[in-house]
């Protein structure tokens, strides 16, 4: 019996002791750290993915066309305005309202999101062999996107091209606009050689060169305009723009309504940010800001998906605006803007009916899928259409503007023509101007965040007046809001980032 | 071997052999071995009979299981039923008479025969014993600083959790029930909060195991809870002893015969209090005022012209015909027309909070079954405790048993064996938070549908709409009772116990736990209780069912050799040990929403058709230690410990992985020295000086590597899902532990032979290499990075004050007093020291210089009025700060830039949810049979910001929601209704858009924690029963506080548990038990 006690005794003791130190050497079952990632093409090519997924949600609930492009910069142009003032989603309010401060999230949330995206591309550019020139390249063009809207809507950036640690970027200070933009043309450059034109079947939807070399037109364009005025700038955008045009013209589409319809995606356009709904945190969150609703009761066209809350405010579109494309027959207005809609599927359609259930307002509808019985929309933010961010108008109108500004104002008439044909409008009666092409932007691209940089490039004057003017009549400084200034023309940067970078100096009059 | 052989009786050996098989099946060792028993045997040459009776010599009772041991030998009995004792001895001998709780006696034994013992009871306090880690000291030996209670401090109460019974018990711990939903956590701190990132709740040691949560404990189990406060105490748990240690000992069986008792207690729970929202009526006062207004504003004409008026002036104006309801409902802002419903019987009042809140009931039966002998003692216990919440749907059940059985085995071996299973289960829906039960009580006008009730917005009803809410919510009732979610756990405590002792005072300890807990959660909303039912195309459209498990394991192995030693005037008390521990989970989580039916909540991977979680996860770490510690006394008057520790933690990084925790620390029992001890009246007088480290790795797992991050993307003509993967977070090879030094200072006084004790303690705790997630600058492509860095401050002081005021034979009041001061500060922060802010709005700031979790808000000095702005009404007139479009009724914050305006660069730290001080004061009495207690506790000091109360307590021009009463009374409505100048325009938007101390509240107050009353009924021995106490009780009897915005002070639970967002009401509880010892 005893040696049985003992057995015990010396079973519990030996366990007990039976601490080896490679007991603590635990690594996550994900087997996934950085360290032995970007080993393979299929592992480069997911780090790809990831980099473009940063213009989608992002993990987040909204997408960057909806933060960027849509609160920051269409909300705050002329295009838009506020109906009433909502209570909810302040930091839209304090954007579009022109009180943005260095502490407002969205602002905060903007700026992060494309440093995240620079530092995905520079960890590609960094640990991919050179022999993967297409991964390369797209995350070139990734990168430089990123610098693009940083520099146009923040002013001097520090230019970061490799993977930089937390100690490493404290003392890394805010470059010149050049040096930025310097950099965008290398990579743009790079990518316009290095890709084929367009990409499709599995590939639909990646860069191409077409849009690498649109965009690079767009940066000489953005270039020649406030704050650079580089003079130099419009002829490197018609060279650059007119090796495309050609390539560019084939992807033209022949219906304006076709660049948003979902069924006729990555067809007539350069490049747009993929969406798909499905519930797989896919799907875009701008459809769910383009038209006012209440948490509960949702003013919102009973022909689009209406199974959630949205999260939009009161914005509608220059009444103005719309009234000079209504009475020019502009087909674009019907695909870009309801002026208004039934906000119940099922209404009568006598007078007490439209009293009640017939919303009058100009909203942007151009997001939206009609389509209220589309099943795999499972959220708000699970919109299937994708955000063009270059389509082929862009070619044509930066080409017609370089073209205009480099004295061949002839030539440029049949790019703005098309566009004008398409809209089912008259051609010009004579060769385009500037105020031509910036109406012609303006129409083409409403909602799209394109009229806000257009203003900033045209110069304080005109930025300034503009705005103010709009503001005015719409009676936003009455709302609380604070009429737009100089300031304006760039956003602040993020106090969290001022706190770190000490050296850094803040925009003007923030 | 031979001369350990050992005697012992029949009902004994029955016993020990039970235990046996229990414990040998338990090791997986064949019962065959129960065959040979040639262990117990034998009987010494020619012994004498001796017998007697021990009897306690102040009540005059005989005691029963006294130990009798022959001096110098292994031999003994326990006195039986009647006191009787008899034994065989060899003359002359000594026997040593023994029991807990009494004096030992020695008695020679020359020629008597029969002998008549009186044992006196030891009243002496210092002798009771401290659990230390890794060991027990006696109160008169302790060094460091270290608060105790006991079960009878608890038996009466109706706890649900052990850690309730801590509050307002013990100095520096701060206990807080967050939450009054029954089964839920309860936040413990000891000595302020030391970590911002990293877990800053205590270590839970139960019987030498270390567990993750107490809520598997049954309170009536429990014999003690001591808390190790200092560092210098809690170092021997190095690793995780910077937040104090919670040491929990359970019942062991006491020498004796065989005690059973049965405990059994009802009780009745209601809330404690309710927020002071508009009633119905006072509701439909106030939009009537905010719509007048709007009439005004808008045609310039009287409030009193009439409904009809404003109709007729609305139809010109527009040029239409308002001829509906629904029709008039589309210019009410506008004209500020009435809803036609108001004071017609189409509406019905409710009351949300009435229709929420009921009264539970709780029931708590408890069983248990002690003994023991010399060889063995047990202590097996089961209960069954259930518990309704005040709140409808709510409830929890738990399901305990434990068995702690101790044996020893030989002469030198001793082995235990605990098994404590319980299962518990929590039911109902999630009711705190934004938009959930409780703050929607707050939010909805007391109007409801004629009709529909407390199911109003549940089919076939809709929620009142237009000029409410609108149609499409559901009543708080409906939230709460029609989403079925379950959770139960099962958990399981088990450890086995070796001792060994080698040499004399040379013990070898061998310690072996597995604790698992395994648990799911499922929660299923039907689509009938979905403010969109109607237009649901089938039955299941807007259901969803969720199913979330989670199974986990630790497994520690234990072993510490201890020596203990006295020669002259010296002795020394040492212990050595190493100890590995692991631990991981598994969790799974599935989610589908849309169904085909609403009959089930049980779902197969084509029931419904979104998937919205399909996940696997698994983690494990692990942790291995090496401790000693030796303690020295001289003259049992200096006493000097010294203890080391060394851990290697899983969670950091190669570099930093281990880390080496001392302490050092010493008393001097002044009583004892030659001058002092003349001194009759002084009972106590010991100085208590220690210093020392602990750790803390406290954060999630694989921290300190980079991890990448699947992040998809969509591509092809098919728009389909491709995978995509970014860098995920910073790595950080240098991650290492979170280090608290503490040092404390206390003095122990006792007078009047100890009547009165004063126990007092200053400490300055120092926390660095914080384990923070420091912001970095986004340029990096992040936000934040797990770094160690910073480092925050608490000072103290505490006090504890233990008067035996009256004592006489029939009554006697004894008191405790206790009051403790805390002071945080963080003294740095990363290596910039930047603000971190968290929380809605931003409203959580951690900055230097402030406590840990302070407030950020613009501060409201009072109402804007039109005399500060000039006659345009909107600009501020010279020396007026205002906000961009700020009007008269707006509030008027302070401008802390001092820049002539208002802006984000004006929120200020205005205060911590940190109190100035908080107290505990018990009073017990007992008067012949019948004993009370009242236990009182508060805080003093503090704000609460309750950012949940921007539902109900804020200025949103959006009335056909419900508010606090103070919108309607004390706001400003016009320069001749003012309001009270602190309350802003409940049309005042931009003071509504941003945060300021409108929502932040003293959190101070002070309550009647419980009161109970007993009275206990001795019966004769020999009857079936020996003892019955029944008691009385209620807790949470009445509270005196400011915080008018949500329903308890202690509510801290968002945002870093900092701010309160309509959290489950605490419940006053009134219970009826019985105390039965059979």
């Amino acid at each position: 019996m005893k040696i049985y006690i003992y057995l015990i005794v010396i079973i519990t003791a030996a366990l007990s002791i039976n601490s080896c130190s490679n007991a603590i050497d635990i690594y996550p079952v994900e087997n996934n750290t950085a360290d032995q990632f970007y080993s393979t093409d299929f592992e480069i090519n997911q780090a790809v993915m990831g980099t473009y997924a940063r213009l989608g949600r992002n993990g987040t609930n909204t997408d960057f066309p909806t933060d960027f492009y849509y609160q920051a910069s269409e909300s705050r142009s002329d295009n838009l305005y506020y109906g009433s003032l909502a209570n909810a989603q302040r930091d839209q309010i304090d954007l579009r309202l022109f009180q943005v401060t260095n502490v407002t999230s969205l602002n905060t949330a903007i700026y992060g999101r494309l440093y995240q995206l620079i530092k995905d591309a520079n960890n590609i550019l960094d640990k991919a062999p050179v022999t993967y020139t297409r991964y390369r390249a797209e995350a070139s063009f990734l990168r430089a996107l990123a610098y693009f809207e940083l520099v146009r809507a923040y002013g001097p950036q520090p230019v970061i091209t490799t993977p930089v640690t937390s100690e490493q970027a404290k003392v890394l200070s805010r470059q010149p606009i050049a040096d930025v933009y310097a950099q965008i043309i290398t990579d743009l450059t790079f990518a316009g050689d290095s890709l084929s034109p367009v990409y499709s079947g599995m590939d639909a939807g990646r860069v191409g060169s077409l849009a690498a070399k649109c965009l690079l037109g767009y940066v000489y364009v953005t270039m020649a305009g406030y704050p650079l005025n580089d003079n130099t700038a419009y002829q490197k955008a018609e060279t650059v723009l007119s090796s495309i045009m050609t390539a560019v013209k084939a992807r033209f589409s022949p219906d304006y309504s076709y660049i948003f319809n979902v069924t006729k995606e990555n067809t007539y356009d350069l490049f747009s940010v993929q969406f798909a709904s499905g519930g797989n945190s896919l799907g875009s969150s701008l459809a769910g800001y383009v038209t006012s609703a209440g948490s509960t009761s949702t003013a919102f066209p009973e022909w689009a998906y209406n199974g959630y809350t949205q999260q939009g405010q009161d914005f509608r579109v220059d009444s103005v605006l719309v009234r000079k494309m209504k009475n020019a027959g502009d087909k674009r207005l019907t695909t870009s803007v309801a002026t208004g809609y039934w906000t119940k599927a099922v209404h009568g359609t006598t007078k007490a009916d439209s009293v009640l259930y017939y919303s009058t307002r100009n909203v942007i509808v151009k997001f939206l899928t009609k389509d209220n019985t589309n099943t795999t929309i499972k959220a708000w933010n699970d919109y299937p259409l994708n955000f063009p961010i270059l389509r082929p108008a862009d070619a044509y109108l930066l080409y017609a503007e370089a073209l205009v500004n480099n004295g061949k104002v002839s030539d440029a008439k049949q790019w703005v023509d098309a566009i004008r044909t398409r809209a089912g409008l008259a051609t010009l009666a004579a060769n385009p101007t500037m105020d031509d092409i910036m109406y012609e932007r303006r129409c083409e691209f409403l909602g799209e965040g394109k009229r806000y940089f257009d203003l900033v490039r045209m110069g304080e004057t005109t930025f300034v007046s503009t705005l103010k003017s709009f503001s005015d009549a719409y009676g936003h400084v009455s709302m609380g809001g604070t009429s737009p200034t100089k300031k304006d023309m760039l956003l602040p940067i993020p106090l969290t980032v001022m706190n770190i970078n000490t050296s850094w100096v803040q925009n003007p009059d923030y | 071997m031979e001369k350990y052989q050992i005697q012992i009786d029949n009902n004994q050996k029955i016993w020990l052999k039970k235990s046996f098989l229990l414990l040998i099946s338990i090791m997986f060792i064949s019962t065959a071995v129960f065959s040979q028993n040639g262990y117990l045997s034998g009987s010494e040459n020619q012994p004498q009979k001796i017998s007697g009776t021990v009897i306690d010599p102040e009540t005059g009772e005989s005691l029963v299981g006294v130990s009798v041991l022959v001096k110098g030998t292994s031999q003994g009995v326990i006195s039986d039923l009647n006191g009787k004792f008899s034994v065989n001895v060899t003359k002359p001998a000594t026997l040593v008479f023994s029991y807990i709780g009494y004096i030992s006696q020695d008695v020679q034994v020359t020629n008597q025969n029969s002998l008549n013992i009186s044992l006196l009871q030891d009243t002496k306090k210092l002798d009771e014993v401290v659990v230390v880690g890794y060991g027990t000291v006696k109160r008169a030996n302790v060094v460091g600083s270290i608060s105790k209670i006991s079960s009878n401090a608890i038996e009466n109460r109706p706890i649900t959790r052990v850690e309730q019974a801590l509050q307002g018990q013990m100095a520096g711990v701060s206990v807080r029930s967050t939450s009054g939903e029954p089964g839920s956590d309860i936040t413990v701190s000891v000595r302020g909060v030391s970590s911002i990132n990293g877990i800053s709740t205590p270590l839970y040691v139960v019987d030498g195991v270390p567990i993750d949560n107490l809520s598997g404990i049954n309170p009536s189990d429990i014999k003690s809870i001591d808390v190790l406060k200092d560092a210098a105490s809690a170092a021997i748990y190095g690793s995780r002893g910077s937040n104090g240690v919670v040491l929990v000992t359970t019942k062991k069986g006491k020498t004796g015969k065989p005690v059973i008792t049965l405990n059994a207690s009802t009780a009745y729970s209601t809330v404690e209090k309710k927020v002071d929202v508009m009633t119905s009526d006072e509701w439909i006062t106030f939009n009537k005022k905010w719509l007048d207004r709007q009439w005004v504003n808008k045609t310039g004409q009287s409030a009193s012209v009439s409904q009809a008026d404003r109709i007729a002036y609305a139809q010109t104006a527009d040029g239409k015909t308002y001829d509906t309801r629904a029709l008039l409902g589309n210019v009410r802002n506008t004209y500020g027309i009435y809803d036609p419903w108001w004071g017609t019987s189409n509406l019905e009042a409710i009351d949300w909070q009435n229709a929420l809140f009921r009264t539970a009931p709780t029931t708590d039966i408890q069983l248990s079954a002690s003994g023991a002998t010399d060889k063995i003692n047990y202590s097996i216990s089961g209960g069954v405790y259930q518990q309704q919440g005040v709140i409808y749907g709510s409830s929890y059940e738990r399901y305990n048993l434990r068995a702690n059985i101790e044996a020893q085995m030989t002469d030198r071996i001793k082995v235990g064996i605990t098994v404590a299973p319980s299962y518990g289960i929590q039911k109902g829906a999630t009711v705190d938070g934004k938009d959930n039960a409780v703050s929607r009580a707050l939010t909805f006008p007391g109007w409801v549908l004629a009709g529909s009730g407390q199911n109003a917005g549940a089919s076939p009803y809709k929620f009142y709409d237009t000029w409410g809410p609108g149609p499409n919510n559901v009543s708080p009732y409906i939230q709460a009772t029609s989403t079925t979610r379950e959770k139960p756990e099962t958990r399981m405590n088990t450890s086995l116990n070796t001792t060994i002792n080698l040499l004399k005072g040379l013990n070898l300890n061998g310690l072996v736990a597995w604790n698992s807990n395994t648990n799911y959660e499922r929660i299923y909303t039907p689509t009938w209780a979905n403010g969109k039912w109607d237009v649901a195309t089938h039955p299941g459209e807007y259901s969803s069912s969720s199913f979330a498990t989670l199974s986990s394991n630790s497994l520690l192995y234990q072993g510490i050799l201890t020596y203990t030693k006295e020669w002259g005037i010296h002795s020394i008390d040492a212990m050595l040990g190493a100890s590995q521990e692991s631990y991981n989970q598994t969790i799974t989580n599935q989610k589908q929403t849309n169904f085909s039916s609403d009959k089930t909540w049980v779902f197969t991977k084509t029931s419904g058709t979104t998937e919205n979680n399909n996940d696997i996860g698994y983690s494990n770490n692990a942790l291995i230690s090496f401790f000693g510690r030796v303690q020295y006394s001289l003259l049992d008057r200096y006493i000097m410990t010294a203890s080391l520790r060394r851990d290697g933690s899983s969670k950091f990084g190669l570099k930093n992985r281990w880390g080496y925790f001392p302490s050092v620390s010493g008393a001097w029992k002044i009583n004892e020295e030659p001058f002092l001890k003349d001194l009759k009246w002084i009972g106590t007088a010991k100085l208590r000086l220690s210093w020392g480290q602990a750790g803390n790795d406290r954060i999630g797992n694989a921290q300190f590597l980079s991890n990448m991050s699947a992040l998809n993307y969509v591509t092809g003509t098919t728009q389909a899902l491709t995978s995509g993967y970014v860098v995920g977070n910073i790595a950080n090879p240098l991650l290492g532990w979170e280090i608290t030094s503490s040092t404390n200072i206390g003095f122990d006084f006792g007078i009047l032979k100890d009547r009165i004790y004063l126990s007092a303690d200053y400490y300055y705790k120092k926390t660095d290499n914080l384990l923070l997630s420091a912001p970095v600058s986004l340029i990096t492509g992040f936000t934040s990075m797990m770094d160690n860095v910073g480092s925050v401050e608490n000072r103290g002081m505490e006090f504890n004050l233990n008067t035996a005021n009256i004592v006489s034979k029939n009554f006697s009041w004894n008191s405790s007093l206790n009051i403790y001061f805390n002071r945080n500060k963080i003294t740095s922060l990363g290596s910039d020291n930047s603000d971190i802010r968290s929380g809605q709005g931003n409203t959580i700031i951690q900055r230097v210089g402030s406590p840990i979790n302070s407030y950020m808000l613009l501060q409201v000095e009072r109402t804007l009025l039109a005399s500060d702005f000039e006659s345009d009404g909107v600009t501020p007139k010279a020396g007026i700060a205002i906000y961009a479009g700020q009007k008269a009724g707006d509030s008027k914050w302070r401008d802390v830039t001092k820049d002539g305006k208002i802006t984000s660069d004006d929120y200020a730290v205005v205060g911590s949810y940190q109190p100035k001080f908080e107290w505990g004061f018990t009073n017990t009495f007992k008067y012949k049979n019948f004993d009370a207690s009242i236990l009182s506790q508060g805080r003093v000091g503090g704000k609460l910001l309750s950012i949940g109360s921007r539902g109900w307590n804020r200025a949103t021009n959006a009335p056909n929601w419900g508010y606090m009463s103070r919108w309607l009374y004390n706001s400003y409505w016009s320069e001749t209704d003012p309001g009270d100048g602190m309350t802003p325009a409940f049309y005042a938007t931009v003071t509504g858009g941003q945060y300021d101390t409108n929502w932040l509240y003293d959190a101070s107050y002070i309550r009647i924690k419980n009161i109970s009353v007993g009275y206990t009924l001795n019966l004769k021995p020999n009857k079936i029963m020996n003892k019955v106490h029944f008691y009385a009780s209620c807790d949470n009897v009445y509270m005196w506080d400011h915080y008018s915005a949500g329903f308890s002070p202690e509510a801290a639970t968002q945002d870093n548990a900092s701010s309160d967002w309509g959290s489950y009401p605490q419940a006053k509880t009134y219970s009826l038990g019985v105390n039965i010892t059979f």
